[in-house]
């Protein structure tokens, strides 16, 4: 597997199951920062129409969606990695 | 559904517009009139006249509009609001001013990974609108007794945050995020420099308020100016 490819997808890993395992408590504060972060990935992957705003508690999900879009789009995943690694540092 | 209106001080309010995750702001003025600060998404108008709506206000009592910065999650229904205002543009300062003159949006900071690679993706699209009031530092707008403009540039090159002097509410902008109880800085791929974000962050530290605001996240009503330093302080930002 193609280095940068693998490092997004593990990366993903990590997030999403951040986010899937979070308090609830917690969930809206995490928005806060993974919203934009989904929007971008949305835009890599070449999606036009903003990301559906849907319940906190989804926002694993969404984001696990997100990034097998980019990962199946083909596009470079380089800055997707460095993105979600800073996400998940700044997660509370 | 939250009440999309929160009283921070005597006419100060805060609009949430996608919950608190993008906030704008109403200043209300002793003859009616509200200042606007920011415009959130392009469907955030709506949040926000419903918010205006809670305080016995129309779009059409919207005198001035000011933006912190040059991002669609802040001017994206600027236009929209301005049209409903029947003003003739909005107020921003003057290097974020050039971005939407332009049509176009600030760079992302080349100096990360994420950065360099979003610069060669295309610019988010926004609806077209005016500039009608250039904003420089240090200016005071009068605003509800006086708004102060803090240039603190960094995430745009033309970010401003926002002190009214008279209830000490401090508008941090996209300088620092309050997530949940934790306050941390923007992510360094929405910033056109992530450093002097931080460094720039740091005229906080420096001055006198009693309730932080922010444009991601719930205010701080609490020791505002203390957990403000200490955050500066930790992250290196403040000696």
């Amino acid at each position: 597997m193609d280095p940068d490819v693998e490092a997004f997808a593990t990366e993903l890993d990590r997030v999403v199951d951040r986010l899937r395992t979070m308090p609830m408590t917690k969930l809206p504060s995490a928005a806060i920062l993974t919203r934009p972060v989904l929007d971008e990935l949305a835009r890599m992957a070449g999606q036009r129409t903003p990301v559906p705003v849907i319940a906190d508690r989804a926002l694993g999900s969404q984001c696990a969606v997100l990034g097998r879009e980019l990962l199946d789009s083909g596009q470079p995943c380089r800055a997707g990695s460095a993105l979600l690694r800073e996400l998940r540092l700044a997660l509370p | 559904m939250p009440d999309p209106i929160v009283a921070l001080a005597p006419g100060v309010y805060r609009i949430g517009t996608r919950g608190n995750f993008i906030n704008s702001f109403a200043f209300a003025e002793p003859d009616g009139s509200i200042t606007l600060v920011d415009c959130g998404l392009k469907k955030a108008p709506s949040a926000i006249v419903r918010g205006l709506a809670r305080i016995g206000k129309h779009p059409h009592d919207v005198g001035r509009i000011v933006l912190t910065h040059a991002h669609d999650d802040h001017l994206g229904g600027a236009a929209e609001m301005i049209t409903a205002a029947g003003l003739k543009g909005a107020a921003m300062h003057a290097a974020d001013a050039a971005f939407v003159r332009a049509g176009t949006l600030p760079p992302r900071d080349r100096s990360t990974t994420s950065g360099r690679i979003f610069a060669r993706l295309p610019d988010r699209h926004y609806a077209q609108f005016a500039v009608a009031e250039v904003l420089t530092d240090g200016q005071l707008i009068d605003v509800a007794g006086g708004l102060r403009v803090i240039h603190t540039p960094g995430h745009t090159p033309g970010h401003i945050s926002l002190l009214h002097e008279s209830t000490g509410v401090l508008i941090t902008g996209d300088s620092i995020f309050n997530i949940g109880s934790r306050l941390t800085w923007a992510l360094s791929a929405f910033c056109t420099s992530y450093e002097q974000s931080k460094s720039t962050a740091a005229l906080f530290g420096d001055l006198d308020f009693e309730i932080a605001a922010f444009t991601h996240g719930p205010e701080i009503r609490n020791k505002a100016r203390e957990r403000i330093r200490t955050f500066l302080t930790r992250r290196g930002a403040r000696p």
